[in-house]
C-alpha cells in the first residue's frame, strides 16, 4: 500500500516536474525588461519562491514536532524534525543558488550583504548546525533534547528572513504575492502556483521516504543490538 | 551558450539532482529492508 503511494507520488511529480519546464520555459510570456539577461532570468522567479517557501514550511515543521517532541518525549516526533530539517536545507540550499544566478544579470553582483539574503545565509547555518549536532552527539536523549531546542530557537529566524524586506530597506525585490496588489500577471500567477504545488509535492514526497529511511535504520540498530544479547 | 539554453539546462541540472536524492533514498530503503529480513531470520535461527 505504502510502495503503491509512493510510486504514484513519483509519477505525478515526474509529470508535474515535466509541465513545470514547460510552463516556464515556453508558455509563460517574458517580463518588460531593461536587457535581455534580466527577462530570462526573472524566470527563476518560478524556482526560487516555492524553494524558500518550502524551505520555511520544512523549519516550521521542525519548529512544531520539536515542540511535538519536548511535550511527549515520542522517537516519532524527534525522526519528523530531522526528516523536515534535512529536507528544508536542501530547498534553503536551493534558494541561496538561484538568488545569485538571478542577481548577476539584474544587480551586476552575485551577492550582498543584505538583510534579506544576509538572514536566509544565517538561517540555512542554523539548521546546517542542526544537522552537525545530531550527527556528531552520540544517539540517545541528550542528542533529541538538544537538537529539540536548537529546531526550536532556529525557527525565530525565519519571520526574520519573511519580513526583512518590510522592515529594512533591502536592495532584494518586494514580495509581489503578499503585497496583494494583483501585480502578478495572471499568466505568471498560474505558473508561480502550479510550481508551487510541484514543490510542496516534490516536499511531501521527500518526507515520506526520509522518514521511512530513518524508520528502517532505527529498526535495523534495534535488531544489530537485540543480535550483540543473544 | 544562449541564456535561455543556460538557464534550461541549470533548472534540469538542480532537478536531475533532486530526482538522483530520490532514487538514492529509494535504494537505501530497499537495502535496509532487505538487511531488516535477513536479521530477523538470523535472530529466529538463533532463538
Amino acid at each position: 500500500m505504502r510502495s503503491t503511494i509512493d510510486k504514484s507520488l513519483l509519477i505525478i511529480l515526474l509529470i508535474a516536474f515535466l509541465g513545470c519546464m514547460f510552463l516556464i520555459f515556453s508558455w509563460v510570456p517574458p517580463i518588460k525588461a531593461s536587457n535581455a539577461a534580466e527577462q530570462i532570468a526573472q524566470r527563476i522567479f518560478y524556482f526560487h519562491v516555492p524553494s524558500a517557501w518550502l524551505g520555511f514550511l520544512a523549519f516550521f515543521v521542525v519548529f512544531c514536532s520539536s515542540v511535538a517532541y519536548l511535550s511527549t518525549r515520542n522517537r516519532k516526533w524527534e525522526l519528523i524534525s530531522v526528516a523536515s530539517a534535512e529536507i528544508g536545507v536542501l530547498f534553503i540550499s536551493l534558494v541561496l543558488i538561484t538568488g545569485p544566478i538571478w542577481a548577476k544579470p539584474v544587480w551586476g553582483i552575485w551577492w550582498t550583504w543584505d538583510t534579506r539574503l544576509t538572514s536566509s545565509l544565517v538561517l540555512w547555518l542554523i539548521y546546517v548546525a542542526y544537522l552537525m549536532l545530531r550527527r556528531y552527539l552520540p544517539d540517545g536523549s541528550k542528542r533529541a533534547n538538544l537538537s529539540a531546542v536548537v529546531g526550536i530557537i532556529g525557527f525565530i529566524d525565519v519571520p526574520i528572513v519573511y519580513y526583512s524586506i518590510r522592515w529594512w530597506e533591502t536592495q532584494h525585490p518586494k514580495a509581489v504575492m503578499a503585497s496583494g496588489d494583483g501585480s502578478l500577471a495572471a499568466p505568471m500567477f498560474f505558473v508561480f502556483m502550479f510550481s508551487l504545488a510541484t514543490f510542496t509535492l516534490l516536499y511531501v514526497y521527500l518526507m515520506r521516504k526520509r522518514y521511512q529511511l530513518l524508520v528502517l535504520e532505527d529498526l535495523v540498530n534495534k535488531q544489530f543490538k537485540e543480535m550483540e544479547i543473544l | 551558450m544562449d541564456a535561455f539554453v543556460y538557464l534550461f539546462l541549470a533548472y534540469s541540472f538542480i532537478w536531475l539532482g533532486i530526482f538522483g536524492f530520490t532514487w538514492y533514498m529509494n535504494k537505501k530503503v530497499d537495502h535496509l529492508s532487505q538487511e531488516m529480513t535477513l536479521l530477523k531470520e538470523l535472530i529466529d535461527s538463533k532463538k
